[in-house]
């Protein structure tokens, strides 16, 4: 059965490994991470084995191997970032949804992952929820942007 | 662009190279170049830097309250969206431009500020608040009382080479480029001289690679020149994964024509046909606005086939990096752009003889190549007058830390440690003491006060532990503590290195073990604690000279740098950790200790209360009581106390 998967991989050329990784990129793209479908299918496709794929998934900080959450926080783990107690803020956030760094809630509503620098470094701790980069990020204010994004989602949900 | 601007710029770029010789500008022409090159405006244009920092600090709502007045009736203005200038601690920055006046410029502009200086400079004043400078121009006339910014702390010592037009230009735009002298150093090269005469003049002008390693330019490409095959590749490293450092960022987001025309010198010079740009999946916008210039060269002929008629082939191609520290490494980047996991392999081979796919592949950072149309454009000569007799040029640097200033800075080779921050960085903020600072991101390496006047240069013979690497300055004050400094940098390094060998993979494992028991929650048994972090500490030195010697690629050599220069440099500090469990700093906070001081205690329970640790006991109106041992030193209570009757020892 053909699906959104197939049509990304036919785009690619069979023989060319290196196009592995931008067709992951597209596929995580649309799909929202790399599932065990994805992995086999990918791997068929350019004919290498599944384990090869799963490694590269797993290497790179990019791609996620479980479902995207609605809330995606992206704590900056920048030197700039650690001089403004962005450790302290990640364990308050931590406690606080109690999920470490790296996972993900149970109900697939949050997810907390570490990213090396988003560029704002005179204006740390910077935390990037959902594509949207914040600076001077305290407990309370990330409080109201999950707020307002969780909102947005229902809203968005209603209208579909 | 319309078809006018177009056959303007056609004739700019391509006088004097073609024969026939195309006609001279008329004076309509003439004219509207000007207003291309932004010397003369029509209407007052507001300019809004919409980097990455800025939208960090705000420059979004800015730019929303300009084009919200701009609605308003009877202005008659246009607004520009420009790139970075690097100034990022006065983000968002706003610049002004009013017909035959010098262009403005203004910090730290929020949305509530718009209305009253867009009012004032529409009317011909200018307000005194956030008002940074202006920028004088040949043919038009300055502002009385307004200090020149070039004359400002930040940019006085600055040389910019490199980051002329970054905040200047809209980097969205490629008729600003192109009219104000962008990419006519690589016509001018492909259409006077062969590959080999290319390298000769980088190689003459001394060009070396601003990546770490500092390996001269010119060299690598005749390797790879001189090397036989029909697919040659050239790849730039546009992905600072260095946490800290936004060279990368700054020219991606702010000129990215420049860092184009850069690479389509080189991989002429090399002989390749085919290049990449790799940057980070984390640069949503530097991978956007790289697209959008990419777009736009290819349309004005800039890349492609027979590149503007002169036989030359050169396709560019954007890859977006999965975002791994390890693909700084070039072996590793090819590895990854092979898509396999970024693994650096043993050298030689050399990526000039055998790299990306087997075929000789040239490894450039972004910094390097963007030098290389400076000096295209003017020669060697005018390269080696900046800088030092063994590095010639510019260094960009990331400034960031407790100095007033932060941001990306450009300055000569040469300059001192202490020009950088006392001048440039206006010193320390707060009126603080500087007690450290760290070069070259987390394989870098301590420098204390004594070392403040050593110059910056790049010296291939030396390691990386003692010179600017890839370029970021980290400035800590006396309010920092390194030994978590160290920490960060370590715990960093581990989740980063790749896992092929080793001295890294382990190594850095229990170096970074060792550093949490030193700054970790003491043990229940106290004594054997003691005795494990003392010969933790012990072997520390022992363990890095080891992942130094046998390491396989440059992160694992120069993980331990941070660690070695911090046992050489604030021993005493460490020893303070291992000994006495104390953090003079008070930023370990599994060494805090709070106590309660029963006098001022109203025994209000809201320390209590709010504790995660239920450490604090005691019943209401009376004195309340911290457990040692279940405190994890977070300090909430420290906060919530209203009564200042807790204390950190």
């Amino acid at each position: 059965m053909e699906n959104d998967i197939d049509l990304i991989l036919n785009k690619y050329i069979k023989t060319r490994r290196e196009s592995l990784i931008p067709a992951l990129q597209e596929i995580q793209l649309l799909t929202g991470s790399i599932s065990e479908e994805v992995i086999r299918k990918s791997a068929r496709y350019f004919g290498i084995a599944p384990a090869r794929v799963y490694g590269l998934s797993t290497f790179y900080d990019q791609f996620r191997t479980e479902p995207a959450s609605k809330i995606q926080i992206e704590c900056c783990r920048g030197t700039a970032c650690h001089l403004n107690h962005a450790a302290g803020l990640l364990r308050e956030t931590e406690d606080m949804l109690g999920i470490r760094a790296g996972q993900q809630s149970r109900d697939a509503i949050f997810s907390i992952r570490l990213v090396n620098c988003l560029g704002g470094c005179n204006h740390g701790p910077v935390v990037r929820i959902n594509g949207k980069a914040y600076g001077h990020m305290s407990l309370e204010k990330m409080k109201e942007i999950i707020a307002r994004e969780l909102d947005d989602n229902n809203n968005a949900h209603e209208r579909a | 662009m319309n078809g006018h601007d177009h056959d303007i710029l056609t004739k700019v770029l391509t006088a004097g190279l073609r024969t026939p010789v195309p006609p001279a500008l008329t004076e309509e022409e003439q004219w509207h170049l000007e207003g291309l090159q932004l010397k003369r405006v029509d209407r007052p244009l507001i300019f809004v830097g919409t980097g990455s920092c800025g939208q960090i600090a705000g420059a979004g709502e800015t730019l929303h309250a300009v084009n919200a007045y701009l609605q308003l009736p009877g202005i008659d203005a246009a607004v520009e969206e420009t790139g970075c200038k690097g100034y990022c601690s006065m983000e968002p920055m706003l610049d002004i431009q009013l017909p035959g006046k010098a262009r403005l410029s203004f910090g730290h502009v929020t949305a509530g500020d718009v209305p009253e200086i867009l009012d004032a400079v529409l009317n011909r004043t200018v307000p005194e608040n956030l008002l940074l400078g202006q920028y004088p121009q040949d043919g038009l006339e300055n502002w009385a009382r307004v200090p020149l910014v070039k004359d400002l702390r930040f940019f006085r010592l600055q040389q910019r080479h490199l980051m002329e037009r970054c905040g200047m230009i809209n980097p969205r735009k490629i008729e600003q480029t192109l009219a104000t002298g962008g990419y006519s150093a690589f016509l001018k090269t492909i259409f006077t001289y062969r590959p080999a005469q290319v390298c000769d003049i980088i190689d003459a002008a001394g060009l070396l690679g601003r990546g770490g390693s500092a390996f001269p330019a010119g060299q690598k490409w005749k390797s790879a020149f001189n090397t036989a095959g029909n697919d040659k590749y050239l790849v730039c490293n546009a992905d600072d994964a260095d946490p800290g450092g936004a060279i990368s960022r700054v020219l991606l987001e702010s000129d990215p024509h420049l860092v184009i025309e850069g690479l389509a010198i080189a991989a002429y010079a090399c002989g390749a046909s085919r290049a990449f740009i790799t940057i980070s999946e984390r640069c949503g916008q530097a991978i956007n606005r790289m697209q959008e210039a990419l777009l736009q060269a290819a349309g004005f002929g800039l890349w492609g086939n027979n590149i503007f008629g002169s036989g030359f082939d050169l396709l560019i191609s954007l890859k977006i990096t999965p975002g791994a520290f390890i693909c700084g490494e070039e072996t590793a980047l090819i590895s990854s752009l092979e898509g396999k996991r970024g693994m650096p392999r043993f050298r030689p081979p050399y990526p000039t003889q055998k790299g990306f796919l087997g075929n000789p592949t040239v490894v450039n950072n972004i910094e390097t190549l963007a030098n290389v149309p400076g000096i295209m454009k003017h020669g060697p000569a005018w390269f080696k007058s900046t800088g030092t007799a063994t590095s010639p040029g510019t260094k960009l640097v990331s400034l960031y830390g407790r100095t007033m200033n932060t941001g990306l800075v450009e300055v000569p080779m040469g300059i001192t440690y202490r020009d950088i921050i006392y001048s440039i960085g206006e010193g320390i903020r707060d009126q603080k003491q500087l007690k450290a600072i760290h070069l070259g991101g987390p394989m870098g390496a301590f420098t204390g006060i004594s070392g403040l006047d050593t110059p910056l240069e790049l010296d291939s013979s030396r390691d990386m532990a003692e010179g600017i690497g890839s370029g970021s300055m980290l400035v800590l004050d006396e309010d920092q503590c390194l030994v978590d400094v160290t920490r960060h940098f370590m715990d960093f390094l581990r989740d980063e290195s790749c896992g092929k060998c080793i001295p890294c993979r382990e190594g850095i494992r229990q170096m970074s073990l060792i550093l949490g028991s030193i700054t970790g929650k003491p043990g229940k048994e106290g004594a054997h604690e003691t005795l494990e972090r003392f010969k933790g500490a012990m072997q520390i030195e022992g363990l890095g000279a080891v992942i130094r010697s046998t390491s396989l690629c440059g992160l694992g050599r120069n993980a331990p740098n941070t660690v070695l220069s911090a046992m050489k440099l604030f021993r005493e500090e460490i020893e303070e950790h291992i000994f006495d469990r104390h953090c003079k700093a008070g930023i370990c906070i599994h060494l805090r200790t709070f106590i309660i001081d029963t006098e001022k205690c109203t025994g209000c329970s809201a320390c209590a209360k709010k504790c995660p640790a239920a450490a604090i006991i005691g019943s209401p109106t009376q004195a309340h009581f911290i457990i040692a041992s279940k405190c994890t030193g977070c300090g909430i209570c420290f906060e919530t106390c209203k009564f200042g009757a807790i204390s950190m020892l």
